[in-house]
């Protein structure tokens, strides 16, 4: 499984979406990813790519796209 | 602090309240003889003041979970008052760590206040948080009896919202629910430790057992009566 897959996994399970839908998924674009749903979104993501994200990341983390570039700081290539 | 005075088996019960800032947590007080309880203590120092007039001796702390927002004046209230820590097993486990301690939800939440007006309270409070532990005293499994000064708690786990949720009755009459019940929000299970399985055959059956007229002191919102919530 690509890293891409992985992402799109997450937020597929997280959010209770199809994968049509992450592209472009926004922060508090749907009910589900409220600031209770990021949280959970961040644990997922920490857990499946085997790393802790910083505070300024996490916040940082406003859509689809702007986590593979932000995970990208973590060695995590897409 | 505001103050809630309620008549429970011939007793009066006054009941101190402030508000932990960003998602309005509620921190309770309440004092018998020179001993105080504290529920889920924020950073005030009202408190001290509060604790400083009625010449209280002994501070006994009492979480009803693990989430940082209520619980993270314990060590600070430690420090001050040399107060002991009491909570449900789960949740000792979870505040023995600093990843359990994590403020990311409120630094979250602090970061989308900003952006609306402009602040900086996430600049703050980024340079002033030190990642801690949290030293627990003693704690309970599934059920345990507290008994300080003249205030008799019956203490219960109740899981669901995260696993060391807890509810503590006070005099059969008066139940300190936490985020396991509030008046008009649905309690959150979408935290990746929460386990609706266990909300629904744990929390709320011990929930729906209660006398319709017990008084519910939520961990944010208002005290309310039983039957003015149509969350259970």
């Amino acid at each position: 499984m690509t890293n891409l897959e992985k992402l799109t996994k997450v937020f597929v399970e997280s959010f209770g979406i199809d994968a049509e839908k992450t592209k472009g998924l926004q922060y508090q674009g749907i009910d589900q990813w409220d600031s209770v749903g990021h949280m959970s979104l961040v644990a997922a993501i920490e857990d499946e790519f085997d790393i802790q994200l910083d505070t300024d990341d996490i916040i940082d983390m406003s859509s689809f796209e702007k986590a593979q570039e932000i995970l990208s700081k973590y060695d995590v290539k897409f | 602090m505001d103050l809630f005075s309620f008549k429970i088996q011939d007793k009066d019960v006054l009941v101190y309240r402030s508000k932990f800032a960003p998602v309005n947590t509620n921190m309770y007080v309440l004092i018998t003889g020179k001993e105080a309880v504290v529920f889920d203590p924020n950073e005030n120092n009202k408190l001290l003041q509060l604790l400083h007039e009625k010449c209280i001796e002994k501070v006994h702390i009492l979480l009803t979970h693990e989430h940082y927002d209520h619980t993270n004046g314990v060590n600070w209230l430690v420090n001050h008052t040399g107060a002991d820590l009491y909570c449900q097993k789960n949740c000792a486990e979870v505040i023995q760590t600093k990843k359990g301690n994590n403020p990311a939800l409120i630094a979250l939440v602090w970061a989308n206040m900003d952006k609306q007006d402009g602040g900086h309270r996430y600049k703050d409070f980024k340079e002033r948080f030190v990642p801690y532990t949290i030293i627990v005293d003693k704690t309970f499994d599934k059920e345990d009896r507290l008994k300080i000064g003249e205030l008799e708690f019956q203490v219960t786990s109740t899981p669901g919202h995260c696993p060391g949720a807890s509810c503590y009755k006070l005099f059969d009459k008066m139940v300190f629910t936490g985020d396991t019940l509030l008046q008009h929000n649905p309690v959150i299970l979408s935290f990746r430790e929460s386990v609706k399985d266990d909300y629904e055959k744990k929390a709320l059956p011990y929930l729906r057992a209660l006398p319709k007229d017990t008084i519910i002191m939520p961990g944010h919102g208002d005290p309310f009566v039983l039957k003015d919530t149509k969350n259970i």
